[in-house]
């Protein structure tokens, strides 16, 4: 299990020279959320209430001014970086800004599939060239010799999606990864992940503004609001009526 | 714009690499009978004091001139881009200690500080490329640390973290692609202010030490001639003109492109 509890984090925010000494910025003030395998979790609250803080604090890369994030009963910062990857990872919502606009797709699938031999992990499918892994997101293998912006918003998410799945994680999250797509590749999108879950056996944490698209994927919906998780069923029905307020 | 520029650059590598084969008299070869002739079709850019061929010592100039510029800045990019890349990624103490001793180098009048060192190291053309190349990196490791804050924060960067890839991958593979454009541009300016810096230390006979001809010591020896001998000085002064030109034209020119 992947589990965040307490988790608290602080910015500070320094003004200009004119206006004064730094300011803080509470982004979660005491968050706890748990995300099971083979079981997606749904997050879900307004823009700016801190969800992908918490998403990137979940991966262990970035650290909670308090509180922690056991991964399998154990303090993920007490895992090796390589470790640590091949057990959690997590897309993004823009595609455009997640892959390296300088380097080939071919480049960046390669450069995570040697991870393979450097993890000792029993994996559950053999994948060692680029297009086998691209098979698993239903993407062509004549988009390995592009760049990033040469292909569309829907292929692009697929290889960040097939990217991230690459190290056959335990756990994905999904942080707003269909808000930048039009209406029928998010469907293609949604499709694939709850495809995937089955397939693997992988926890998602799939993170969005969109409440309706989070209950019609999730096994459960935790919503957050101002930094910290909220049980308010008002809250809830509120938000199913007013989607449009939260964008 | 960038086609003039490079255009030039490129003749001047040519005239460089086939200087043997363009020069009509050796660069050392004197003839005293011949001293300060005016150009005619036997020298066409006439001769200086020791009757040497200034056409023939203008060719091999430039093989000084071109390399000075480029190792120098080959040298300022090494240590500019390391330096930003680093204090810009790692952030905190180490960006706080580099970016201060940047501030310290940037307030230091860097001639002063050129002629200082070489007076005290020797004036050779070795040292000429050192000192130039470690005394001009501080403001390309500001635009680095610049841009290397700013592509940080993108979520390759990130996803790159949490793949686990290694600090020294994530650096030079994934931020420092990112973050070449302005260096390109930067540099390829630098190389001619390196040039001019050759030529200006030469002048003050603290640069490339004669025999070996420069365009910035042709200009010393030309300068006690000016009044007869006008062709000592004037080609020479046109070279580094052109030169500095057309470096700065192609990165102008990259500048555009790349924006």
């Amino acid at each position: 299990m992947l589990e965040a509890r307490e988790i608290k984090k602080v910015y500070t925010v320094e003004r200009g020279i004119f206006s004064g000494s730094s300011f803080k910025v509470y982004a979660l003030e005491g968050v706890s959320i748990k995300v099971e395998k083979e079981r997606i979790t749904g997050l879900v609250g307004p823009s700016g209430c801190g969800k992908s803080t918490l998403a990137r604090i979940l991966t262990g890369v970035e650290k909670p001014t308090e509180g922690m994030v056991l991964l399998d009963e154990k303090n993920i910062l007490n895992y090796s970086p390589i470790e640590r990857a091949s057990k959690v990872s997590i897309v993004f919502q823009d595609p455009y800004s997640s892959l390296n606009p300088k380097l080939s797709i071919e480049y960046q699938i390669k450069e995570v599939l040697t991870l393979r031999k450097k993890i000792k992990k029993n994996f559950r499918f053999k994948i060692e060239k680029p297009e086998e892994l691209l098979d698993f997101v239903k993407v062509s293998s004549r988009v390995l010799s592009s760049k990033p912006y040469q292909l569309s918003g829907g292929e692009l998410q697929r290889v960040i999606i097939a990217r991230a799945i690459a190290l056959e994680p335990d756990y994905l999250l999904l942080d707003e990864p269909t808000s930048s797509l039009d209406v029928s590749i998010q469907s293609q999108i949604i499709y694939l992940l709850q495809e995937l879950k089955n397939l693997t056996g992988m926890g998602m944490l799939f993170i969005s503004h969109d409440i309706n698209l989070v209950d019609c994927i999730s096994d459960k919906v935790v919503l957050m609001k101002d930094g910290r998780i909220v049980e308010d069923e008002d809250y809830f029905k509120k938000l199913l009526n007013s989607t449009i307020s939260l964008t | 714009m960038i086609k003039t520029g490079a255009g030039i650059i490129v003749f001047l590598v040519l005239v460089a690499i086939l200087a043997p084969y363009i020069a009509p008299y050796k660069p050392y070869e004197q003839n005293l009978r011949e001293r300060l002739q005016p150009p005619s079709k036997r020298h066409i850019l006439g001769t200086d004091e020791l009757g040497r061929d200034v056409f023939s010592r203008l060719v091999y100039g430039t093989r000084v001139s071109l390399s000075v510029g480029i190792v120098a800045v080959g040298i300022s990019v090494l240590i500019g881009v390391t330096v930003g890349l680093v204090s810009g990624y790692f952030g905190g103490a180490v960006d706080a200690i580099l970016m201060r001793f940047v501030d310290v180098m940037l307030s230091i009048p860097v001639f002063f500080l050129l002629l200082m060192v070489i007076a005290y190291i020797g004036p050779s053309i070795y040292n000429v490329m050192i000192v130039i190349g470690v005394t001009s990196w501080p403001s390309l490791a500001r635009i680095v640390r610049a841009e290397t804050l700013s592509v940080s924060k993108r979520n390759f960067v990130f996803s790159a973290k949490a793949f686990g890839f290694s600090k020294l991958r994530i650096l030079f593979i994934h931020i420092l692609p990112n973050v070449i454009a302005p260096v390109i541009v930067s540099a390829t300016l630098g190389v001619g202010g390196a040039i001019l810096v050759e030529s200006a230390l030469s002048f003050l006979g603290l640069g490339v030490q004669p025999p070996t001809p420069s365009w910035g010591n042709m200009l010393t020896s030309g300068k006690d001639y000016l009044g007869i001998a006008w062709w000592l000085s004037v080609f020479p002064g046109v070279a580094i003109l052109i030169t500095v030109l057309a470096w700065n034209l192609l990165g102008e020119g990259l500048r555009r492109c790349l924006k």
